[in-house]
């Protein structure tokens, strides 16, 4: 009898306060005070450059950090978590593009009716620079998520080794997906735009 | 010939990605393998064309900021070089700043006596300033001083001109007398109504 009660153990959902609750809420913040300083800033350059809006990417990163802080319970391990933020932060910043196109198309329309009514040589490269950036931009919203990551991260400077991580793959498999990227990316590009080359 | 190479790992080779004996192995087999050498070729290609559209995509990080940050006075360095002239005011300020103080309209020498320690950098408060415009209506003549006349300023001696410190006209002002330097050259010091120094005159102690 001694024995049996004291093997039953109380059932963890009914405890008020579990005796280890604030060391994990403790560790949790400790584990996200890291990934924050270490991909905040990244995440933020690769969005500023997908959507070419800073202030935006700024936006868009603390909105997952947010949410991420805002989970209940013990987060996932590191190896989980870091593939988890880039993936619903690109997802944010393509999205961002999508609804941002339309509303370029029309700044850019307003831009050539200037230009044509007596602008600079200066304006006209900034024009063809910008309808290059849209383009691009609209293509990669077109790609699927990953695809997307990928040529961002290498347009970024990131080595193998770290686009794996962020994306939750092996390193040797970096060049195969990214050759692929690559390969789709053009054939889209041509697609809609012709031979850009 | 050695055995082929997946697209992958001609990617990752032309990334320089490869552990660097598969480098060598991959340039190697490059040499002999016309089939490997057209994928890479093709390869090549395409990546530099991506890479030169995903080029078009302005890099707005942080990092990417500062390369592309023109050299000049920003706002904080404005406010620095603010803070600069103003730390110098007031350095000038403590320098001019009497040991003792006394409000006195004459001109002529004065028998400046010793006073007890006092910090030098509190104000002392002297209730009855009599300003050399409301005490004596004679005009104070002032010498316009070049910057670099400013280390001749311990050799002039004048009744009645003063020597200004900068460009701005003087209107109304309060003439102080005090010691100046470590060897307490008495001199009167016209400040004007924004607080500052404007024109000194040495006085003649002999």
């Amino acid at each position: 009898m001694h024995n049996v009660i004291r093997g039953v153990e109380p059932a963890g959902e009914f405890a008020l306060t579990p005796a280890d609750a604030g060391e994990n809420r403790r560790a949790a913040r400790v584990g996200l005070e890291s990934l924050f300083r270490e991909h905040y800033p990244r995440i933020v350059g690769l969005l500023a450059r997908l959507t070419g809006d800073r202030g935006q990417a700024e936006e868009i990163a603390a909105d997952v950090f947010c949410k991420l802080s805002q989970r209940g319970g013990s987060l996932p391990s590191r190896e989980e978590l870091t593939p988890w933020i880039y993936r619903v932060a690109t997802n944010a910043g393509l999205d961002g593009v999508r609804s941002n196109a339309r509303r370029k198309r029309r700044e850019e329309a307003a831009g050539a009716a200037q230009m044509l009514a007596g602008g600079s040589p200066d304006a006209l490269q900034a024009m063809l620079r910008e309808e290059r950036c849209a383009r691009v931009r609209e293509v990669l919203a077109a790609l699927k998520p990953r695809d997307a990551q990928l040529l961002l991260m290498r347009a970024d400077g990131m080595a193998y080794k770290e686009v794996a991580e962020a994306l939750g793959i092996q390193p040797g498999s970096v060049g195969t997906l990214l050759a692929r990227a690559e390969a789709e990316f053009e054939r889209r590009y041509r697609a809609r735009y012709g031979d850009h080359a | 010939m050695s055995e082929c190479w997946s697209e992958g790992e001609l990617r990752a080779y032309l990334d320089r990605e490869l552990p660097a004996a598969d480098m060598e192995k991959v340039a190697r087999h490059l040499e002999v393998c016309s089939e490997c050498g057209d994928l890479w070729s093709e390869l090549a290609g395409r990546a530099a064309r991506v890479s030169e559209l995903m080029g078009a995509l302005p890099d707005l990080s942080e990092a990417g900021r500062v390369r592309r940050m023109p050299v000049r006075r920003t706002g904080m360095r404005r406010l620095a070089w603010a803070a600069g002239a103003l730390a110098a005011g007031v350095a000038l300020g403590v320098a001019m700043m009497p040991k003792h103080q006394e409000p006195h309209a004459s001109v002529t020498p004065v028998a400046i006596p010793a006073v007890p320690e006092q910090d030098p950098i509190a104000v002392p408060v002297v209730p009855n300033v009599v300003t050399e415009a409301a005490s004596a209506p004679r005009p104070v003549h002032v010498r316009r001083m070049r910057p670099a006349m400013t280390n001749v300023v311990a050799k002039a001696s004048s009744d009645d001109e003063f020597l200004a410190l900068d460009d701005e006209p003087i209107e109304t002002g309060v003439v102080m007398r005090m010691v100046l330097g470590p060897k307490e050259v008495p001199a009167d010091v016209l400040f004007g109504a924004d607080g500052r120094p404007h024109a000194i005159r040495l006085v003649n102690s002999k």
